[in-house]
């Protein structure tokens, strides 16, 4: 029992000197399960500006091997959405321009080399994925707008998110 | 002598390490649609799947992470990864695949998005989604004049497996005052199910001369 003790108090203050060491390595934490919001399960606790986030990056990703189909598909998913069909062509230009600007965003915070804290880039996100929204909700037609909310509210429970630090 | 041991050990261990702190965040989400455009015939099955989200952490510069989003159809399918990036990079990879499926026959589904840490030499994030099926199933058929309810199109019985939800539902004619293409008479509607439940009610529907629901 003695040596137990001595044994965690050795632990403790060894602990304490870690950050001297010469040869350094980190620890990393794998993400655990209670980090993430299982839509599933609790499809409420999903915020909309990341369920909003991820459906937007969903319907615009394209099927590398059928570049053909890009049209197609990003329509078969607003119709699935319920976005009727007069305003595919003002979703088009609304989805097309968050495509860009997502990509340009994470390219910038990830060129910045540390430049751009996280924190920052997380609030330039979210504004980009609720003015998005807000162009869709405002262009699109009454019924379009109705059946979109709901669909992305029922997406949520194939949505797996993370609670992020504020 | 045990105690010297174990306090070498000790020493070489927390020796190696320095405290860093992390934290991953991030998220992933799979979805799946039908091409309703190409109503007869196998249906062709659009899925995509997203891993999306970053890291923070200090002390991490020598390490390097990357996103993969696995999507496999019928069996048919792979990784898509992002990559190699700071472990504090925004990592954003999606997988989109695109298959084909006859009627009623049930299409496998894998999808997966995880994040590969190279300090820890394993998945930093990694998660299922939950989907393991995707199947086209005959559903509703509606037909005006046969069962009239204050003028509204009403829908006929729904097959066995498929969404039940609008069943008995009754919608409204389309402009020109029919409920299907003339001169159709019935309109034939597919559903897509996973996970042998309902994912999209209605997913697919076209004309047709006769009643062919529930073959």
């Amino acid at each position: 029992m003695t040596r137990v003790r001595t044994g965690i108090l050795l632990v403790i203050v060894l602990g304490s000197c870690a950050p001297l060491a010469l040869v350094q390595d980190h620890q990393h934490v794998a993400t655990q399960a209670a980090d993430i919001i299982d839509g599933a399960k609790t499809p409420d606790l999903i915020p909309d500006s990341a369920a909003w986030r991820l459906w937007l990056i969903a319907v615009t990703a394209e099927d590398s091997s059928k570049p053909e189909r890009a049209t197609r598909r990003q329509h078969a998913f607003l119709r699935m959405a319920g976005v009727v069909e007069d305003d595919m062509v003002i979703a088009d230009f609304i989805l097309a321009n968050f495509k860009n600007d997502y990509a340009s965003l994470i390219n910038s915070y990830n060129n910045s080399m540390g430049g751009m804290p996280a924190k920052e880039l997380r609030a330039k996100r979210d504004s980009l994925v609720q003015a998005t929204q807000t162009s869709l909700l405002g262009a699109l037609a009454p019924l379009s707008v109705k059946n979109l909310r709901n669909h992305i509210t029922r997406e949520k429970a194939s949505m797996k998110v993370a609670r992020e630090v504020q | 002598m045990r105690l010297l041991g174990y306090l070498l050990q000790t020493t070489l261990i927390l020796g190696q390490l320095a405290v860093a702190q992390m934290s991953p965040e991030y998220s992933s989400y799979a979805t799946f649609t039908v091409d309703a455009s190409q109503p007869q015939g196998p249906a062709t099955v659009y899925g995509t799947v997203v891993v999306d989200g970053t890291t923070t952490c200090q002390a991490c510069s020598q390490y390097y992470h990357y996103g993969q989003a696995y999507l496999a159809l019928g069996g048919v399918g792979g990784y898509v990864t992002g990559s190699h990036v700071s472990p504090t990079s925004y990592i954003s990879v999606s997988n989109a695949k695109t298959a084909t499926v006859a009627l009623n026959t049930n299409l496998s589904v894998v999808a997966q998005g995880r994040v590969w840490c190279s300090g820890i030499a394993t998945y930093l994030y990694n998660t299922l989604l939950p989907f393991n099926t995707a199947r086209i199933a005959e559903s509703d058929y509606i037909s005006l004049g046969y069962y009239p309810v204050s003028g509204l199109c009403n829908w006929g019985p729904v097959c066995q497996g498929s969404c039940t939800g609008d069943y008995g539902f009754s919608t409204n004619p389309n402009p020109s005052g029919t409920c299907y293409t003339p001169p159709q008479r019935y309109r034939q509607c597919l559903d897509l199910v996973t996970n042998e439940s309902c994912f999209l009610s209605r997913a697919i529907c076209f004309g047709q001369p006769s009643q062919g629901i529930c073959s």
